[in-house]
């Protein structure tokens, strides 16, 4: 058996936040939301960069891109829904998070499905280009899709993974 | 987890925190966020070598950590951090953002010692209630050869029926003692 430690500690975070002084919880929230409008432009300008990157990478790489790509890819998806969600792009997060999800299923089934990925990466395209189309189905069937090219035993809900929101998504570790 | 009351007060001033963060929009939008609360104090690292270096160098009390970083050794990093054993940084509360996370990683990040894990996408509210959530955090610290950081049992229950306790807090109740106990509740 081995040997387990504990050590209870006093949190001086705690301490720290209820000291006299600082600011108030709603105009907190109020200010982070204006400091955040300040660099919305510089986000969407990622957005359009990183999704060409996707484009790019895509059509160099062919049908069968090498490993080291396949990461790259996920890696820009992961950014794509990081940023897209902060700056109230939720379909465009949700539909980067589905390709994050498609991507890691096909690194792990050692395959690759060019036209799936092409489908997402077009979808990433028409949601940040448009507001017209019907958003909510656009990420539905990314959904659908993922699960028809490279279905797992155990499936996760990916919808609700994507839209957890931060409020109700955390766990504790 | 109880909503914010807009009207409480908080004051960062006097506290240290550590962002760590390679994509620099994301680390960005962190700072702004942070900012807005009243945070004077943080370092913002962009790899795990140099946050490494700030920990050695001074005393944080709340870690900001992207968990996709491209170098894979993030979850390593918190473990390195809880067995440091320099308080009051291997106690620093850790909160892990992650979006997307692969497979083979997902039980490495429930394992790494965060106290919390806040999912990707973020918003200043969401960032607010993981800081204060994890500044009461009452949890005592576990190290073991396996695990390094706050206990991950929530609650005080007793082991399981008919065994004693790995931990020298646990209580030493037997499974005559938990029978005998459900008896005189009028529990079957």
């Amino acid at each position: 058996m081995s040997e387990t430690v504990l050590t209870n500690w006093i949190n001086p975070l705690g301490t720290l936040l209820n000291a006299p002084g600082g600011i108030r919880i709603g105009d907190a929230l109020k200010q982070a939301a204006a400091n955040l409008e300040l660099i919305r432009e510089p986000c969407l300008e990622e957005l359009d960069q990183r999704i060409g990157q996707l484009d790019a990478l895509s059509s160099e790489h062919g049908a069968q891109p090498d490993d080291a790509v396949k990461l790259e890819m996920y890696q820009i998806s992961n950014d794509i829904h990081a940023v897209a969600g902060v700056v109230a792009l939720a379909d465009l997060s949700a539909a980067a998070f589905s390709l994050c999800e498609l991507i890691d299923r096909l690194r792990g089934k050692q395959a690759w499905n060019k036209p799936a990925i092409d489908v997402h990466i077009a979808s990433l395209h028409l949601l940040r280009s448009s507001s017209d189309e019907d958003r909510t189905s656009i990420v539905d069937n990314l959904y659908r899709l993922i699960d028809s090219v490279a279905p797992i035993a155990s499936k996760p809900d990916v919808k609700k993974q994507a839209h957890a929101s931060s409020s109700d998504a955390s766990r504790s570790a | 987890m109880a909503a914010l009351n807009p009207n409480t007060w908080l004051n960062f001033a006097q506290a240290r925190v550590l962002l760590l963060d390679d994509h620099a929009t994301g680390s960005n939008i962190l700072i702004q966020i942070v900012r807005a609360f009243g945070v004077v104090h943080f370092d913002a690292c962009t790899t795990i070598a140099e946050a490494q270096k700030c920990i050695a160098d001074k005393e944080f009390h709340l870690i900001l950590i992207n968990g996709n970083l491209k170098d894979p050794a993030v979850y390593d990093f918190i473990n390195w951090l809880r067995r440091t054993d320099t308080p009051p940084n291997c106690y620093a509360s850790v909160i892990l953002i992650a979006g997307h996370t692969q497979r083979s990683n997902v039980e490495r990040a429930r394992d790494s010692g965060a106290n919390v894990i806040l999912a990707k996408p973020i918003s200043p509210t969401s960032v607010l209630e993981r800081i204060v959530w994890a500044s009461r955090e009452k949890r005592p610290y576990v190290k073991s050869t396996v695990y390094a950081g706050p206990d991950r049992r929530f609650k005080e229950v007793e082991p399981p029926r008919g065994r004693s306790g790995r931990r020298q807090n646990d209580p030493s109740r037997t499974a005559s003692d938990a029978d005998a106990s459900r008896q005189m509740s009028g529990q079957p």
